[in-house]
Protein backbone atom coordinates (compact mmCIF):
# COMPACT_ATOMS: atom_id res chain seq x y z
CA UNK A 1 0.00 0.00 0.00
CA UNK A 2 2.84 2.23 1.03
CA UNK A 3 4.55 1.86 -2.36
CA UNK A 4 1.57 2.64 -4.58
CA UNK A 5 1.56 6.16 -1.91
CA UNK A 6 4.98 6.79 -3.19
CA UNK A 7 4.38 5.82 -6.56
CA UNK A 8 1.11 7.84 -7.01
CA UNK A 9 2.95 10.84 -5.36
CA UNK A 10 5.58 10.68 -8.07
CA UNK A 11 3.63 10.32 -10.93
CA UNK A 12 1.66 13.58 -9.67
CA UNK A 13 4.64 15.39 -8.87
CA UNK A 14 5.94 15.18 -12.22
CA UNK A 15 2.71 14.78 -14.44
CA UNK A 16 0.98 18.28 -12.58
CA UNK A 17 4.51 19.82 -12.99
CA UNK A 18 5.32 19.00 -16.64
CA UNK A 19 2.03 18.38 -18.06
CA UNK A 20 -0.60 19.94 -16.32
CA UNK A 21 -0.25 23.33 -15.75
CA UNK A 22 -0.16 24.92 -19.17
CA UNK A 23 -2.75 24.78 -21.89
CA UNK A 24 -1.77 22.00 -24.34
CA UNK A 25 1.16 20.84 -23.78
CA UNK A 26 3.07 18.14 -25.27
CA UNK A 27 2.38 14.56 -24.10
CA UNK A 28 4.96 12.32 -22.21
CA UNK A 29 6.42 9.98 -25.02
CA UNK A 30 6.63 6.03 -23.63
CA UNK A 31 10.04 6.22 -22.62
CA UNK A 32 9.92 9.38 -20.26
CA UNK A 33 7.02 7.55 -18.67
CA UNK A 34 9.11 4.65 -18.00
CA UNK A 35 11.82 6.96 -16.63
CA UNK A 36 9.17 8.38 -14.34
CA UNK A 37 7.87 5.06 -13.07
CA UNK A 38 11.59 4.41 -12.44
CA UNK A 39 11.47 7.61 -10.04
CA UNK A 40 9.09 6.63 -7.77
CA UNK A 41 10.08 3.72 -5.81
CA UNK A 42 11.68 6.03 -2.90
CA UNK A 43 10.32 9.32 -2.59
CA UNK A 44 10.58 10.81 0.94
CA UNK A 45 8.84 14.13 0.64
CA UNK A 46 6.51 15.22 -1.63
CA UNK A 47 7.13 17.85 -4.25
CA UNK A 48 6.49 19.51 -7.18
CA UNK A 49 8.01 20.28 -10.78
CA UNK A 50 6.26 23.57 -11.88
CA UNK A 51 7.27 25.57 -14.94
CA UNK A 52 10.33 25.35 -17.10
CA UNK A 53 12.47 27.20 -15.58
CA UNK A 54 15.54 25.27 -14.02
CA UNK A 55 16.26 21.80 -13.56
CA UNK A 56 14.56 20.29 -11.11
CA UNK A 57 15.33 16.68 -10.90
CA UNK A 58 17.86 14.94 -12.50
CA UNK A 59 19.36 11.55 -12.97
CA UNK A 60 21.37 9.85 -16.18
CA UNK A 61 20.01 11.07 -19.48
CA UNK A 62 16.98 12.16 -18.06
CA UNK A 63 16.15 15.97 -16.88
CA UNK A 64 12.66 16.86 -15.50
CA UNK A 65 12.39 21.02 -16.54
CA UNK A 66 10.99 23.04 -13.59
CA UNK A 67 11.00 24.73 -10.21
CA UNK A 68 10.88 22.66 -6.99
CA UNK A 69 7.56 23.58 -5.43
CA UNK A 70 5.79 22.00 -2.08
CA UNK A 71 2.71 22.66 -3.84
CA UNK A 72 0.63 21.93 -6.54
CA UNK A 73 1.67 24.26 -9.62
CA UNK B 1 -22.64 60.03 37.53
CA UNK B 2 -19.81 57.68 35.90
CA UNK B 3 -18.43 55.24 37.82
CA UNK B 4 -14.21 54.52 37.87
CA UNK B 5 -13.49 51.84 35.60
CA UNK B 6 -10.15 51.01 36.55
CA UNK B 7 -9.69 48.28 33.46
CA UNK B 8 -10.28 51.49 30.57
CA UNK B 9 -6.64 52.30 30.96
CA UNK B 10 -5.82 48.54 30.70
CA UNK B 11 -7.61 48.41 27.56
CA UNK B 12 -6.10 51.44 26.32
CA UNK B 13 -2.94 49.48 27.14
CA UNK B 14 -4.14 45.68 25.38
CA UNK B 15 -4.91 48.31 22.52
CA UNK B 16 -1.99 50.22 21.76
CA UNK B 17 -0.11 46.88 22.23
CA UNK B 18 -2.36 45.11 19.60
CA UNK B 19 -1.69 47.63 17.09
CA UNK B 20 1.91 47.78 18.08
CA UNK B 21 1.93 44.45 17.37
CA UNK B 22 0.32 44.81 13.82
CA UNK B 23 2.30 47.28 12.81
CA UNK B 24 5.66 45.31 13.56
CA UNK B 25 4.05 41.74 11.69
CA UNK B 26 2.69 44.50 8.76
CA UNK B 27 6.97 45.59 8.45
CA UNK B 28 8.56 42.88 9.25
CA UNK B 29 9.52 41.84 5.66
CA UNK B 30 10.40 45.21 5.13
CA UNK B 31 12.84 45.79 8.11
CA UNK B 32 14.60 42.55 6.52
CA UNK B 33 15.85 42.72 3.02
CA UNK B 34 19.19 42.60 3.31
CA UNK B 35 20.23 45.25 5.42
CA UNK B 36 19.26 47.71 2.65
CA UNK B 37 18.03 50.61 4.27
CA UNK B 38 16.86 52.47 1.43
CA UNK B 39 13.53 50.85 0.98
CA UNK B 40 11.13 52.85 -1.64
CA UNK B 41 7.15 52.17 -2.63
CA UNK B 42 6.37 52.37 -6.92
CA UNK B 43 3.35 51.27 -7.66
CA UNK B 44 4.18 49.76 -11.34
CA UNK B 45 2.40 51.10 -14.44
CA UNK B 46 0.36 49.16 -17.10
CA UNK B 47 1.20 48.29 -20.04
CA UNK B 48 -0.76 47.78 -23.24
CA UNK B 49 -0.22 43.91 -23.69
CA UNK B 50 -3.69 42.23 -22.82
CA UNK B 51 -3.73 39.81 -20.22
CA UNK B 52 -6.05 37.67 -22.91
CA UNK B 53 -2.46 37.38 -24.62
CA UNK B 54 -1.04 36.10 -21.57
CA UNK B 55 -0.70 32.28 -20.69
CA UNK B 56 1.27 31.57 -17.51
CA UNK B 57 4.06 33.63 -18.40
CA UNK B 58 7.74 32.54 -16.47
CA UNK B 59 10.61 34.83 -17.48
CA UNK B 60 11.02 37.63 -19.55
CA UNK B 61 13.48 39.77 -21.87
CA UNK B 62 13.32 43.09 -22.92
CA UNK B 63 15.06 45.92 -25.94
CA UNK B 64 14.04 49.07 -26.30
CA UNK B 65 11.32 48.41 -28.83
CA UNK B 66 9.93 44.67 -28.00
CA UNK B 67 9.41 42.30 -25.09
CA UNK B 68 9.58 38.25 -25.31
CA UNK B 69 7.91 36.32 -22.84
CA UNK B 70 8.64 32.90 -22.14
CA UNK B 71 5.07 31.58 -22.46
CA UNK B 72 3.92 28.51 -22.97
CA UNK B 73 1.13 28.61 -25.47
CA UNK B 74 -0.48 26.09 -28.00
CA UNK B 75 3.18 24.48 -28.21
CA UNK B 76 5.16 27.48 -28.76
CA UNK B 77 7.34 28.20 -26.01
CA UNK B 78 7.52 32.09 -26.61
CA UNK B 79 5.28 35.12 -27.04
CA UNK B 80 6.56 38.55 -28.84
CA UNK B 81 5.17 42.26 -28.53
CA UNK B 82 5.53 45.27 -28.66
CA UNK B 83 6.57 47.65 -25.69
CA UNK B 84 4.66 50.65 -26.69
CA UNK B 85 1.62 49.19 -28.48
CA UNK B 86 1.34 45.99 -26.37
CA UNK B 87 0.83 44.38 -29.81
CA UNK B 88 1.38 40.82 -30.09
CA UNK B 89 4.49 40.81 -32.83
CA UNK B 90 4.79 36.78 -33.07
CA UNK B 91 4.73 33.25 -31.08
CA UNK B 92 7.91 31.18 -31.83
CA UNK B 93 9.59 28.61 -30.52
CA UNK B 94 7.62 25.42 -31.78
CA UNK B 95 8.75 22.26 -29.02
CA UNK B 96 9.50 19.32 -30.65
CA UNK B 97 12.39 17.33 -32.40
CA UNK B 98 12.13 18.73 -36.36
CA UNK B 99 13.79 21.01 -37.96
CA UNK B 100 13.64 24.06 -36.61
CA UNK B 101 11.83 23.21 -33.24
CA UNK B 102 13.36 23.34 -29.94
CA UNK B 103 13.17 21.06 -26.75
CA UNK B 104 11.76 22.07 -23.11
CA UNK B 105 14.36 23.98 -20.90
CA UNK B 106 15.07 25.78 -23.88
CA UNK B 107 15.54 29.60 -22.44
CA UNK B 108 16.07 32.83 -24.47
CA UNK B 109 17.03 36.86 -24.27
CA UNK B 110 16.46 39.70 -26.82
CA UNK B 111 18.94 41.65 -28.02
CA UNK B 112 17.28 44.25 -29.69
CA UNK B 113 14.99 42.14 -32.84
CA UNK B 114 16.76 39.10 -32.45
CA UNK B 115 15.92 36.57 -29.65
CA UNK B 116 19.38 34.21 -28.52
CA UNK B 117 18.24 30.49 -27.21
CA UNK B 118 20.36 28.36 -25.53
CA UNK B 119 19.66 24.57 -23.91
CA UNK B 120 21.90 22.24 -22.71
CA UNK B 121 19.84 19.26 -23.68
CA UNK B 122 21.55 18.82 -26.19
CA UNK B 123 24.00 21.59 -26.29
CA UNK B 124 22.79 24.26 -28.55
CA UNK B 125 22.42 27.63 -29.39
CA UNK B 126 19.75 29.31 -32.00
CA UNK B 127 18.60 32.87 -32.94
CA UNK B 128 15.00 33.49 -34.00
CA UNK B 129 14.19 36.99 -35.59
CA UNK B 130 11.27 38.07 -33.49
CA UNK B 131 9.20 39.33 -35.99
CA UNK B 132 9.15 36.42 -38.29
CA UNK B 133 9.06 33.68 -35.89
CA UNK B 134 10.11 30.20 -36.38
CA UNK B 135 10.83 30.60 -40.00
CA UNK B 136 13.70 32.61 -38.98
CA UNK B 137 15.53 29.86 -36.59
CA UNK B 138 19.05 29.27 -36.99
CA UNK B 139 20.42 27.10 -34.68
CA UNK B 140 23.79 25.29 -34.21
CA UNK B 141 24.20 21.94 -31.97
CA UNK B 142 27.71 22.87 -30.25
CA UNK B 143 30.10 20.08 -29.02
CA UNK B 144 29.31 19.27 -25.52
CA UNK B 145 32.39 21.06 -23.16
CA UNK B 146 33.70 18.40 -20.60
CA UNK B 147 33.19 18.04 -17.62
CA UNK B 148 30.36 20.87 -17.40
CA UNK B 149 26.78 20.81 -16.58
CA UNK B 150 24.72 23.90 -17.56
CA UNK B 151 22.46 25.69 -15.49
CA UNK B 152 22.50 28.82 -17.42
CA UNK B 153 24.26 30.34 -20.33
CA UNK B 154 24.42 33.27 -22.53
CA UNK B 155 26.21 34.74 -26.06
CA UNK B 156 29.09 37.31 -24.99
CA UNK B 157 29.99 37.18 -28.57
CA UNK B 158 29.87 34.96 -31.83
CA UNK B 159 32.47 32.90 -30.56
CA UNK B 160 32.54 33.04 -26.58
CA UNK B 161 29.40 31.81 -24.17
CA UNK B 162 29.37 32.23 -20.55
CA UNK B 163 28.02 29.53 -18.09
CA UNK B 164 26.89 29.06 -15.37
CA UNK B 165 26.19 25.85 -13.51
CA UNK B 166 29.17 23.19 -12.55
CA UNK B 167 32.75 22.78 -14.01
CA UNK B 168 34.73 20.07 -13.09
CA UNK B 169 32.90 19.57 -9.83
CA UNK B 170 34.57 22.74 -8.81
CA UNK B 171 33.82 25.72 -10.41
CA UNK B 172 30.30 27.55 -10.97
CA UNK B 173 31.35 29.95 -13.71
CA UNK B 174 32.95 29.01 -17.21
CA UNK B 175 33.73 30.66 -20.72
CA UNK B 176 33.41 28.56 -23.01
CA UNK B 177 34.33 28.39 -26.76
CA UNK B 178 33.09 25.92 -29.15
CA UNK B 179 35.68 23.98 -31.03
CA UNK B 180 38.16 24.86 -27.87
CA UNK B 181 35.87 24.48 -24.72
CA UNK B 182 35.95 26.03 -21.87
CA UNK B 183 39.35 28.46 -21.54
CA UNK B 184 38.53 29.90 -17.99
CA UNK B 185 36.66 29.46 -15.29
CA UNK B 186 36.43 30.98 -11.54
CA UNK B 187 34.09 30.41 -8.55
CA UNK B 188 34.88 27.54 -6.37
CA UNK B 189 31.92 26.25 -5.35
CA UNK B 190 30.73 26.12 -1.62
CA UNK B 191 29.77 22.34 -1.57
CA UNK B 192 32.91 21.14 -3.86
CA UNK B 193 33.91 18.92 -0.15
CA UNK B 194 30.86 18.24 0.85
CA UNK B 195 31.29 14.27 0.58
CA UNK B 196 27.57 13.65 0.71
CA UNK B 197 27.02 15.53 -2.58
CA UNK B 198 27.22 13.26 -5.84
CA UNK B 199 27.85 15.55 -8.92
CA UNK B 200 24.16 15.91 -9.71
CA UNK B 201 23.59 16.70 -6.37
CA UNK B 202 26.51 19.42 -7.00
CA UNK B 203 24.97 20.62 -10.13
CA UNK B 204 21.44 21.57 -8.47
CA UNK B 205 22.93 23.41 -5.60
CA UNK B 206 24.08 25.75 -8.20
CA UNK B 207 21.50 26.42 -10.32
CA UNK B 208 20.64 30.22 -10.76
CA UNK B 209 20.00 33.14 -12.72
CA UNK B 210 22.04 35.42 -15.42
CA UNK B 211 21.48 38.98 -16.16
CA UNK B 212 23.95 40.10 -19.16
CA UNK B 213 24.57 44.07 -19.22
CA UNK B 214 23.80 45.39 -23.15
CA UNK B 215 27.41 45.95 -23.70
CA UNK B 216 28.02 41.90 -23.26
CA UNK B 217 30.63 42.35 -20.88
CA UNK B 218 28.98 42.13 -17.77
CA UNK B 219 27.01 39.50 -15.98
CA UNK B 220 25.15 39.26 -12.75
CA UNK B 221 24.50 35.72 -11.21
CA UNK B 222 22.15 35.27 -8.65
CA UNK B 223 22.01 31.45 -7.05
CA UNK B 224 18.44 29.96 -6.21
CA UNK B 225 17.43 29.62 -2.83
CA UNK B 226 20.70 31.79 -1.52
CA UNK B 227 21.55 35.32 -0.44
CA UNK B 228 24.32 35.33 -3.06
CA UNK B 229 24.45 37.56 -5.89
CA UNK B 230 27.98 37.68 -7.97
CA UNK B 231 29.33 40.51 -10.07
CA UNK B 232 31.40 39.28 -12.77
CA UNK B 233 33.29 40.76 -15.99
CA UNK B 234 34.81 39.55 -18.97
CA UNK B 235 37.98 41.06 -19.99
CA UNK B 236 39.77 39.64 -23.02
CA UNK B 237 39.04 36.03 -23.38
CA UNK B 238 38.72 36.02 -18.93
CA UNK B 239 36.04 36.10 -16.94
CA UNK B 240 36.87 38.14 -13.14
CA UNK B 241 34.31 39.03 -10.14
CA UNK B 242 34.04 42.34 -10.04
CA UNK B 243 32.26 41.92 -6.85
CA UNK B 244 31.10 38.66 -4.68
CA UNK B 245 27.84 39.62 -2.34
CA UNK B 246 27.79 36.44 -0.71
CA UNK B 247 25.56 36.53 2.36
CA UNK B 248 23.96 33.40 2.93
CA UNK B 249 25.12 29.90 0.92
CA UNK B 250 21.46 27.52 -0.09
CA UNK B 251 21.00 25.30 2.85
CA UNK B 252 19.92 22.08 0.69
CA UNK B 253 19.23 18.89 1.97
CA UNK B 254 19.95 16.02 -1.15
CA UNK B 255 17.75 13.06 -2.12
CA UNK B 256 18.06 10.38 -4.12
CA UNK B 257 14.51 8.83 -5.45
CA UNK B 258 15.07 5.90 -7.33
CA UNK B 259 17.50 7.04 -10.26
CA UNK B 260 16.86 10.51 -9.75
CA UNK B 261 18.35 13.03 -7.86
CA UNK B 262 16.81 16.41 -6.23
CA UNK B 263 18.29 19.10 -3.96
CA UNK B 264 15.38 20.22 -1.00
CA UNK B 265 15.34 23.66 0.69
CA UNK B 266 15.36 23.70 4.30
CA UNK B 267 11.79 24.63 4.93
CA UNK B 268 12.86 27.61 6.81
CA UNK B 269 15.69 29.23 4.78
CA UNK B 270 14.60 32.19 3.24
CA UNK B 271 13.44 31.36 -0.57
CA UNK B 272 15.72 34.04 -1.51
CA UNK B 273 16.95 35.89 -5.09
CA UNK B 274 14.55 34.87 -7.77
CA UNK B 275 15.11 36.52 -10.58
CA UNK B 276 17.99 38.91 -12.19
CA UNK B 277 17.84 41.94 -14.64
CA UNK B 278 20.21 44.36 -16.18
CA UNK B 279 21.12 47.25 -18.06
CA UNK B 280 24.43 49.09 -18.33
CA UNK B 281 24.15 50.63 -15.79
CA UNK B 282 22.18 49.24 -12.88
CA UNK B 283 21.02 45.53 -11.97
CA UNK B 284 17.63 44.28 -10.61
CA UNK B 285 17.14 41.63 -8.56
CA UNK B 286 14.26 40.04 -7.49
CA UNK B 287 13.93 38.94 -3.87
CA UNK B 288 11.87 36.81 -1.43
CA UNK B 289 12.45 36.62 1.92
CA UNK B 290 9.92 34.05 2.92
CA UNK B 291 10.69 30.54 3.76
CA UNK B 292 10.69 27.94 1.34
CA UNK B 293 7.66 26.26 2.74
CA UNK B 294 5.81 29.86 2.37
CA UNK B 295 7.39 30.39 -0.86
CA UNK B 296 6.24 30.58 -4.48
CA UNK B 297 8.52 31.95 -6.62
CA UNK B 298 7.36 35.84 -6.38
CA UNK B 299 8.15 39.07 -4.48
CA UNK B 300 7.08 42.28 -3.79
CA UNK B 301 11.01 43.15 -3.53
CA UNK B 302 13.42 44.24 -6.32
CA UNK B 303 16.78 45.20 -5.35
CA UNK B 304 18.74 47.53 -7.34
CA UNK B 305 22.54 47.60 -7.49
CA UNK B 306 25.37 49.53 -9.38
CA UNK B 307 27.77 47.19 -11.55
CA UNK B 308 30.58 47.87 -8.60
CA UNK B 309 27.63 45.78 -6.88
CA UNK B 310 27.40 48.41 -4.10
CA UNK B 311 23.47 48.72 -3.09
CA UNK B 312 21.23 51.36 -4.21
CA UNK B 313 17.67 50.82 -3.08
CA UNK B 314 15.31 48.49 -2.44
CA UNK B 315 11.79 48.98 -4.48
CA UNK B 316 8.78 47.37 -2.82
CA UNK B 317 6.42 47.16 -5.58
CA UNK B 318 3.37 45.75 -3.48
CA UNK B 319 3.15 43.42 -6.27
CA UNK B 320 3.29 39.02 -6.93
CA UNK B 321 6.56 39.53 -9.00
CA UNK B 322 7.42 36.00 -10.85
CA UNK B 323 10.12 37.27 -12.89
CA UNK B 324 11.48 40.91 -14.56
CA UNK B 325 13.70 42.42 -16.95
CA UNK B 326 15.12 45.84 -17.68
CA UNK B 327 16.09 47.52 -20.81
CA UNK B 328 17.90 51.55 -20.71
CA UNK B 329 14.63 52.93 -19.15
CA UNK B 330 12.33 50.32 -17.58
CA UNK B 331 12.33 47.95 -15.45
CA UNK B 332 9.01 45.62 -16.80
CA UNK B 333 7.90 42.64 -14.72
CA UNK B 334 5.69 39.50 -14.85
CA UNK B 335 2.68 39.93 -12.17
CA UNK B 336 0.18 37.73 -10.78
CA UNK B 337 -3.28 39.76 -10.42
CA UNK B 338 -5.70 39.41 -7.83
CA UNK B 339 -8.08 37.14 -10.05
CA UNK B 340 -5.20 34.87 -10.79
CA UNK B 341 -4.52 36.20 -14.51
CA UNK B 342 -1.17 37.37 -15.28
CA UNK B 343 0.05 41.12 -16.76
CA UNK B 344 3.02 42.62 -17.62
CA UNK B 345 4.15 46.16 -15.95
CA UNK B 346 6.31 48.60 -15.46
CA UNK B 347 8.73 50.66 -13.38
CA UNK B 348 10.43 53.66 -14.36
CA UNK B 349 13.68 53.55 -13.34
CA UNK B 350 14.68 57.73 -13.37
CA UNK B 351 11.64 57.15 -11.11
CA UNK B 352 12.98 54.51 -9.29
CA UNK B 353 16.37 56.20 -8.65
CA UNK B 354 15.37 59.84 -8.63
CA UNK B 355 12.98 59.13 -4.93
Amino acid sequence: MKSIVLFLGILTTVIVGTVISHDKKSKLNELQMENIEALSSNEKTHHWCCGERGTCLIAPNLEIVGRLSNHPC
Amino acid sequence: MLKYRPLQDRHVLLILFSVLIFMSCNRKRQDNILGFDNIIEVVPQETNISKDLLSRPEAISVSDSSLVVLDHFENQLFSAFDIESGNLISRFGTLGQGPKEISLGTLGELRDSVYIVSNYRPFLGGKYVVNKGDSSFVSAIMETPDRISVSRMTELSDSTWFIMGLYSNTYKYALFHPGHGVVDSIGVSPFKNETALNQFHLFLAEQGQIAVSPDRKKIAATTNYSDNIDFIRENNGKIEFIKQDNRRNPQLIPEQIGIGFRMIPVEDAPMGYLDVAANNEYVFALYDSLPFAQGDYHSPYILVFDWEGMPKTVVDTNEKVYAIAANSSDVFLITLNDDNGYSIKRLKIGEILNS
